[in-house]
């Protein structure tokens, strides 16, 4: 383990954080609110811990995937505490395991809230909470380190462990151009969405919280109600931009690039779009069963439409409250949470691509089970799939459900706790959604005790780096305790 | 520069790997995709599982705006074909690499019709290194320079020799000889020395001198500098056969071993004066029954690594007086081979990687001919450059003590007409000259790139 190198980008990581706080400064600037004090006091602190971490010289600059693994975990980790500190300081959120679930909940594109009353919170804090957003859906490392030569060839190791999906593929030969064109990508949808939603009727502060939250895929609005009280036409562009930010940001260089035909035809895509078709009409289907239709099909449709893209895109914005809809209609949200965005976006969930491979994978193996001499190839997107990748994704799925069956475990030891709850919180964080099931008696994440939170924490990061890189970093955590304990069997 | 590289074996790989770190763009195709896993991982390259001989693969591979095509499959017919569906796709260079001694002869027929801008063969550049070091029995590396008149000569400091433990500014008063120290290599740390640089025992030094300067140098610390009059070959591969030709054609005896008696038989016929022996070279009754261990040297260039570096191991310790030299393909060990004092050691696939690297960087250069040559020494770890001044070129006429150079960067030697000298601080640099340049400092392809 190259320890200094990954101080030294721990340092660059926390100067980095610091650098963002200016933005929600200039917003308090603007708004005359006093908060800006908070944010200059973490700046500071930020600044004085990160610079001479960054001043490190290493030894050595050797680095593999291993250290790859731990400076994403530790990175994110040290994001999510930094990112709480003006909350906590500004008593908002006064608890400080509240203020990191909530920065976490943000960075980590969640946007599962801990706030009782959004609409009291200061503009420049709003503006923060909704910026961690951003900054977290694209994957800041990637960013910082694939556009400032700070990481020279660790770049390769944290991509791979940073970017979602299955396999990680770049659009141009070198992981610096990818990443500018995916960051441009992100920036330009993102300014649309603020343009089409000003003119929508929204003021400019208003519309960037939105933004944020819907091109990460992140779900943080700046009203309780989140976007329950928006005109049709208002939710209607958040729709059409939270079901683009699902998809895989390499298909709009395909478009750029004049492929749009080949784009269209990923396997992926098209299976995204048929599973958000599906999922719109059951939803539509059972509103109308159950009697809870709006007055007219457009209005019902539009609901519905903007539930299913919320939760399979792991947005998490709501447009009503859910809990009153009927139980098949927050069953199927909570399955498409978990099939989540395709690779490659800011979603979250399993993913597209790894639940389709999964799904034909399966069927071979069913197959291959009546015909024992039978060879099989499985197909994804015109290209032979290695059995490397199946196993990856076969793995990935078993921990996912390891990790998910655990969270639940330590959740219901809540005596107020009811299962239907517990079910719905665990899935929502750890698949980054935001969208709360719970029932009539329950409150909302508040509530949990200290435990329970902070196992949300971990899994809300476990969803976002998919798994590895938080398992790895456990593991280096432990591994002094393992050791010891094998030198007192040894001994025994 | 964009390029594509089709084939991901060992000189794929290790081409892309050189060409990365220079920050070029590269596309890697290969059919199998385990190979190209430990590139995928761990560098910046764009791997892409496919048969680069398919058009849609090129195609996929943005052929059309790559500026450089490098074909190095195994295969020296699919590698021709792969060019020539790169270039008729719009790629202007294309490299091949093509090693069955059938087209030396037909090669530049070859190369002129497929419109190839270079094809590399990568066992006759090694034999031609392995050729040049035969000169020097004490040196381990030898790469000449200035067409011929100065040499980079690589030797490892013995226990005892006289300039042990001596600064290098007063080299020249021990020994009375005139070289240059350009790069030392000690406890795995390369770097260029200045004057109060000690020399000491167990370095890897290497320095530029003119031949008889080497022979008088290699003289006075007593070592070996008798001409080598016959050469023993162990295999008779490609690397052999093309080593030996050129053996025989410089008048050096030969002998070659090998196991396979078609093999020999073939290489009877072409290589008419040679004494060709039917044998395994680990057999030890062998090698004194032949007196192959009274040869003043031997090259072991089977296809096994390991089988290689045991008959060196053998033969340094039966036949001290000999010079070793061995072939090694997989690993990176040759340097510590050679410290440890089993004879020289080269790795085919790095002889021809420089080649490569020299022609790409070349080809990014605003002056046509301002860049000459470019080679590698000490564990690939030195790079020496050789440039031509131009008239347009900065600092001509300043003496060199006030110009700013990069760090870990020297001046080793400068050619003016059909005089070289070692530059001292008040010599300038005049339209013309031709510079080596000696740096740890690797990628450098511009004359103006080495000044601070």
């Amino acid at each position: 383990m190259n320890w200094k190198r990954i101080l030294k980008i721990l340092g660059f990581i926390m100067l980095v954080t610091g650098a963002f706080m200016i933005l929600p400064m200039i917003v308090a600037f603007i708004y005359h609110e006093k908060d800006w004090v908070y944010f200059l006091i973490t700046i500071a602190g930020l600044a004085v811990i990160g610079t001479p971490l960054y001043l490190i010289k290493p030894d050595s600059q050797n680095f593999f995937s291993k250290d790859g693994f731990l400076i994403v975990a530790l990175a994110w980790i040290v994001m999510g505490l930094a990112g709480a500190v003006p909350f906590c300081i500004s008593g908002l959120i006064p608890d400080y395991i509240n203020a990191v679930f909530e920065a976490v909940s943000g960075f980590t594109t969640s946007g599962i809230s801990i706030l009782p009353d959004i609409e009291a919170a200061s503009h420049s804090l709003l503006f923060w909470r909704s910026l961690t957003h951003w900054i977290g859906g694209m994957g800041v490392l990637v960013f910082v380190l694939a556009l400032l030569p700070v990481a020279g060839g660790a770049s390769m190791f944290i991509m791979r462990a940073e970017a979602p999906g299955p396999t990680t593929d770049k659009v141009v030969p070198k992981i610096s151009e990818t990443a500018k064109f995916l960051y441009i990508a992100y920036l330009v949808l993102t300014v649309a969405e603020i343009i089409s939603l000003v003119i929508a009727g929204l003021s400019v502060f208003q519309a960037c919280i939105i933004s944020f939250g819907t091109m990460a895929t992140g779900g943080f609005s700046f009203l309780n109600t989140s976007l329950a009280t928006f005109t049709i036409a208002q939710k209607v562009i958040v729709i059409i931009f939270m079901f683009l930010a699902g998809v895989n940001f390499s298909l709009f260089f395909l478009v750029v690039t004049k492929k749009a035909k080949k784009a269209l035809a990923d396997t992926e895509f098209i299976w995204y779009a048929i599973i958000m078709a599906c999922t719109v009409a059951l939803l539509t289907v059972s509103l109308y069963i159950s009697g809870k239709q709006l007055a007219t099909f457009g209005e019902t449709l539009t609901e519905t439409a903007f539930a299913g893209v919320s939760a399979m895109t792991s947005t998490g914005f709501a447009s009503g409250d859910y809990n009153q809809w009927p139980l098949f209609s927050q069953g199927l949200m909570i399955l498409v949470m978990f099939i989540g965005g395709c690779a490659g976006s800011t979603g979250g969930g399993l993913k597209v691509s790894r639940v389709v491979i999964l799904m034909k994978s399966l069927r071979l193996y069913v197959k291959k089970k009546m015909h024992p001499r039978s060879v099989n190839v499985t197909f994804f997107n015109k290209q032979v799939i290695s059995d490397e990748v199946i196993k990856d994704i076969l793995i990935y799925f078993g921990m996912f459900i390891i990790i998910y069956a655990a969270s639940m475990l330590v959740v219901t030891t809540e005596e107020s706790m009811d299962f239907g709850t517990a079910f719905a919180s665990v899935s929502t964080a750890i698949n980054n959604n935001g969208i709360e099931f719970h029932n009539a008696g329950a409150l909302g994440f508040a509530n949990y005790a200290w435990w329970s939170r902070i196992v949300f924490i971990i899994d809300m990061l476990i969803g976002r780096l998919e798994i590895f890189p938080i398992v790895i970093l456990l593991g280096t955590i432990t591994s002094p305790v393992r050791k010891a304990y094998r030198k007192i069997k040894r001994k025994v | 520069m964009k390029i594509v590289i089709a084939g991901c074996g060992k000189v794929g790989t290790a081409l892309a790997e050189h060409l990365c770190e220079e920050k070029h763009d590269i596309v890697v195709i290969d059919p199998v995709e385990s190979r190209l896993n430990y590139l995928a991982n761990t560098q910046d390259v764009m791997c892409m599982v496919g048969d680069a001989k398919s058009m849609e693969v090129l195609k996929s591979a943005d052929i059309e705006h790559a500026d450089l095509m490098l074909a190095m499959t195994a295969d020296d017919e699919e590698n021709l074909i792969i060019c020539l569906i790169a270039r008729e796709m719009g790629c202007k260079n294309t490299i091949a690499r093509v090693r069955n001694p059938v087209y030396d002869k037909t090669i530049s027929v070859i190369r002129d019709t497929l419109g190839l801008s270079m094809t590399i063969n990568p066992d006759y550049e090694a034999a031609r290194e392995i050729f040049k070091s035969l000169r020097f029995k004490s040196a381990g590396q030898v790469e000449t320079f200035a067409k011929g008149r100065t040499e980079i000569l690589t030797c490892y400091v013995k226990e005892g020799t006289p300039i042990c433990n001596v600064q290098i500014k007063d080299v020249y008063d021990v020994i009375k000889t005139r070289v240059f120290f350009c790069a030392i290599k000690r406890d795995e740390q390369v770097f260029i020395p200045d004057g109060f640089t000690e020399i000491k025992a167990g370095d890897t030094l290497s320095f530029v001198a003119s031949r008889e300067d080497a022979d008088a140098f290699f003289k006075k610390l007593n070592y070996d500098t008798g001409r080598i009059r016959d050469l023993t070959i162990i295999g008779g591969g490609k690397l052999g056969y093309y080593l030996g030709k050129m053996a025989i054609e410089d008048g050096i005896m030969l002998k070659l071993v090998d196991q396979d008696p078609e093999k020999c038989r073939m290489l009877d016929a072409e290589l008419k004066v040679a004494n060709v022996i039917c044998g395994d070279g680990m057999d030890t009754k062998l090698l004194y029954e032949e007196s192959i261990l009274k040869s003043s040297a031997v090259a072991c260039l089977t296809g096994s690594d390991a089988t290689n570096t045991l008959i060196a191991m053998y033969l340094t310790r039966n036949c001290p007086d000999a010079k070793i030299i061995s072939k090694i393909k997989k690993s990176d060990f040759e340097d510590m081979l050679f410290n440890l004092g089993y004879g020289s050691v080269y790795n085919a696939k790095y002889i021809a990687v420089d080649r490569i690297i020299r022609y790409v960087r070349a080809m990014g250069n605003a002056f046509e001919g301002e860049f000459q040559s470019l080679s590698h020494i000490i564990d690939n770890k030195v790079e020496v450059l050789e440039f031509i001044v131009h008239e347009d070129c900065p600092h001509i006429g300043e003496p060199l003590k006030d110009i700013h150079f990069k760090k870990n960067l020297l001046i080793a030697n400068v050619r003016r007409g059909a005089r070289t000298f070692v530059p001292g601080g008040s010599d300038t640099f005049e339209p013309g000259d031709t510079l080596l340049v000696v740096t740890t400092i690797h990628g450098i392809s511009k004359f103006a790139e080495i000044f601070a």
